[in-house]
């Protein structure tokens, strides 16, 4: 039963198995459990092993704005797309960031080690 | 389960946002609140100016930028670069101060150059204007035509031939010489023998034959001596010129002796040639003779030629 539950557990974090993210000004976003793993921190918030609340209701709060949890997903999207494809073919994501939000972006990513 | 990130393929976001912030670097406002390590790769390509306003709105900063001033200085000048080399001492105190004090004296040394470089150009300006054409009203100095005071006297043909003769035996470049046709016989009025003590040549006038085979020796020392020609009215009449490189045919040797007076001879030696010259007349071969023209004045301006070509010697 173990083993069902893990094979279960194991099967859904292929591709259904979703998580939110709450900005703090109240906009939600939800991400594939693969895309969120992509960053360090949300790895962690979110793993199954972890004690962290967020880990039984796959739900993060994000103590930024949409913005910047927008654009996050957004990074962190791309990377999963395009972490195993060779550099020739992976697009600039440079041109996708505005220089407004860059100092706030910068700090969030630091942060998610994204 | 996670699989491994390939290493360095895709950016992370945090260079990437670091990016983008250098290239905007001079519209932030603040960099209070960051972490500097973050802040850090953005300072360092900022201009002195914006790391200066930035220190100022993110008092935080201020502590950390030591290495960024030093990093300015040291690009900026070349100077510093190099004393920095040998320096042994302890570090300035602040690294800021030093790069304004740089920045003075760079300032005072491009105006020292700046003013060098407007003196040298002005200088060289001036000295152009000089050599310029001017546009002006007044009249430029008139220059003397004639020593003043010298009284005028119109050259007589005498003295006009005698100078052109020196200058034809000098050689003088530009010696105007008319080629004369083979007038009919003119005589000239009779021409004194003059000896002037001219260095090696004696005045005289050198015939220049009409289209004769001789080429004018100007350049000769051969003295020729000026004297009347009876020359009868006919295209053969006369003689030859008197000249010593001139090849004439059949001539008479004799008369050539008598006219072609070598240069040791004295002019007066000339003076019995009246009586050779009408033998010499006769004996001319019927041909253009190139000493009919003789006495023809090279120009026209001289030439006291009457209208009619019969003139003859009197």
């Amino acid at each position: 039963m173990q083993a069902e539950n893990a094979a279960a557990a194991s099967t859904s974090t292929s591709d259904n198995d979703w998580v939110k993210l709450i900005s703090k000004d109240g906009y939600t976003f939800l991400i594939r459990r693969k895309v969120a793993m992509n960053s360090g921190t949300l790895k962690n918030m979110v793993s199954v092993e972890s004690n962290f609340a967020e880990a039984a209701t796959n739900t993060c709060t994000i103590d930024d704005r949409g913005i910047i949890v927008e654009k996050l997903c957004e990074y962190l999207s791309y990377k999963n797309l395009y972490k195993d494809s060779p550099p020739k073919e992976i697009p600039d994501f440079l041109e996708r960031l505005q220089p407004e939000i860059a100092l706030d972006l910068l700090m969030a990513a630091d942060y998610y080690e994204a | 389960m996670q699989s491994e990130r390939p290493t360095g393929r895709i950016p992370t976001l945090v260079q990437l946002c670091q990016r983008v912030a250098s290239n905007h670097v001079d519209s932030i406002y603040t960099v209070s609140g960051m972490r500097y390590d973050l802040v850090e790769p953005i300072l360092e390509n900022c201009s002195a100016e914006t790391l200066l306003r930035l220190e100022h709105t993110s008092p935080d900063i201020e502590p950390e930028t030591g290495e960024l001033w030093k990093g300015l200085c040291l690009r900026t000048s070349m100077r510093a670069a190099q004393k920095s080399d040998t320096y042994q001492g302890p570090e300035p105190e602040s690294w800021r101060d030093q790069y304004f004090a740089l920045q003075e004296m760079e300032a005072q040394r491009f105006e020292e150059l700046k003013s060098r470089l407007r003196t040298i150009r002005r200088e060289a300006d001036d000295r152009k204007k000089e050599t310029q054409i001017k546009l002006t009203d007044r009249l430029p100095p008139a220059k003397r035509g004639r020593p003043w005071g010298a009284a005028y006297q119109p050259k007589t043909l005498l003295q006009r031939t005698r100078s052109e003769a020196v200058r034809m035996q000098q050689g003088i470049y530009g010696t105007p010489m008319i080629p004369m046709k083979a007038k009919s016989s003119r005589a000239a009025p009779s021409v004194p023998m003059v000896k002037r003590p001219m260095g090696s040549s004696s005045s005289a006038i050198q015939s220049t034959p009409s289209g004769s085979s001789a080429p004018p020796s100007r350049r000769t020392g051969s003295r020729v001596t000026v004297t009347t020609v009876a020359v009868r009215h006919t295209p053969a009449s006369g003689s030859p010129p008197a000249m010593r490189d001139t090849t004439l045919p059949s001539t008479p040797a004799s008369a050539f002796e008598m006219r072609c007076s070598p240069p040791s001879m004295s002019p007066p030696a000339a003076c019995h040639s009246p009586l050779p010259r009408s033998v010499i007349a006769k004996t001319t071969p019927a041909k253009k003779d190139p000493t009919a023209s003789i006495f023809m004045p090279k120009h026209r301006a001289s030439s006291q030629l009457p209208s009619s070509r019969n003139a003859t010697r009197t």
